[in-house]
């Protein structure tokens, strides 16, 4: 895939994996497993990215005598995710054309 | 591997960025290890999930902006020794202006360039008027009962009209060459930071363990 492109579906995966509740980066990547692998090296610039375009915010909480640090999503976080879903409403209708296409094509 | 091994393998790669960035790549790391650890994982294994050093090493310093990366890099030459400072002074009749060189050469192509693709498309534009205008002045001519002038306009100016269609098809393909070629340009820089932050990161490593 385009690195562009999944870095980008990768970027809006994170930001839904916390949105309901805050979530820190192991959680974040086992709620994601099911659907996509990411690893611990990769979804660190994301983490990076996203944090320094106010997107989400950072706390530490104790957690057996070490800290881990949590995730909150961010009002523009919130509102990435909801143009993300329009956006790829189009995605999707342009995806279900090319399918019909090649269909016919066959 | 074992945690601590891991860990300092990352913070030697990256030895040159600023102190309090790499100590949030370095706990991230750390609290990712002792995340998988409390789920059940062997230290060693946890370790192995991380990747390797150098992915870990590589993807912190993609996760940076080009600014932060030439704000380590400076920080990382202002090190440098006495007389490395009073050469680089002493050569900066040489340097200076061989910079300033560069930049403008750069600088030069872009323009010429960029001035070779206004051509094109004015040359573009004029056909097309040419061959607007000339259609009109046959259609006068037809009507007026000059028919042979107005033949000839009428050749000419679809000539023209014809030029400037194959001219606007072929400029587009040039215009989206000159923005990737841009583009490309923009990335080279980028990287030519990050290559030498890596070599002289490289450096600075072996000066550590010679002493």
């Amino acid at each position: 895939m385009d690195i562009q492109l999944k870095r980008g579906l990768l970027e809006m995966g994170v930001l839904a994996a916390i949105k309901r509740k805050d979530s820190y980066g192991y959680q974040i990547i086992k709620d994601l497993r099911p659907y996509v692998t990411i690893s611990e090296s990769t979804l660190y610039p994301i983490l990076r990215r996203l944090e320094t375009a106010d997107c989400l915010t950072v706390y530490n909480i104790e957690h057996n005598g070490r800290l881990r640090k949590y995730y909150r999503i961010m009002p523009e976080g919130v509102q990435r995710l909801k143009k993300f879903e329009e956006e790829w409403k189009q995605v999707m209708a342009i995806y279900d054309f090319i399918r019909k296409e090649e269909q016919e094509d066959e | 591997m074992n945690k601590e091994e891991f860990l300092s393998g990352v913070k030697e790669k990256l030895e040159g960025l600023p102190p309090k960035e790499l100590e949030e790549s370095l706990a991230y790391y750390r609290e990712m290890i002792e995340d998988r650890m409390e789920d059940g994982m062997q230290e060693e294994e946890a370790v192995a999930a991380m990747g390797s050093v150098e992915e870990a090493a590589s993807q912190i310093l993609d996760g940076m902006s080009l600014p932060k990366l030439v704000k380590a890099k400076v920080k990382l030459s202002r090190t440098l020794r006495a007389w490395e400072i009073a050469l680089l002074i002493a050569g900066s009749p040489v340097w200076v202006p061989l910079l300033v060189c560069i930049v403008l050469v750069f600088f030069t192509f872009y323009v010429v360039v960029a001035s070779l693709l206004f051509t094109i498309h004015a040359l573009n534009l004029a056909l097309a008027v040419a061959g607007i205008a000339g259609i009109a002045s046959a259609i006068l001519q037809f009507a007026t009962n000059r028919g042979l002038g107005g033949g000839l306009t009428l050749g000419a100016a679809i000539f023209s009209t014809g030029a400037s269609v194959l001219l606007f098809l072929g400029s587009r393909h040039v215009d989206k060459a000159f923005i990737h070629l841009a583009k490309r340009f923009g990335i080279w820089i980028k990287s030519l930071f990050l290559r030498r932050f890596e070599a002289m990161e490289q450096l600075e490593g072996q000066k550590g363990t010679s002493i």
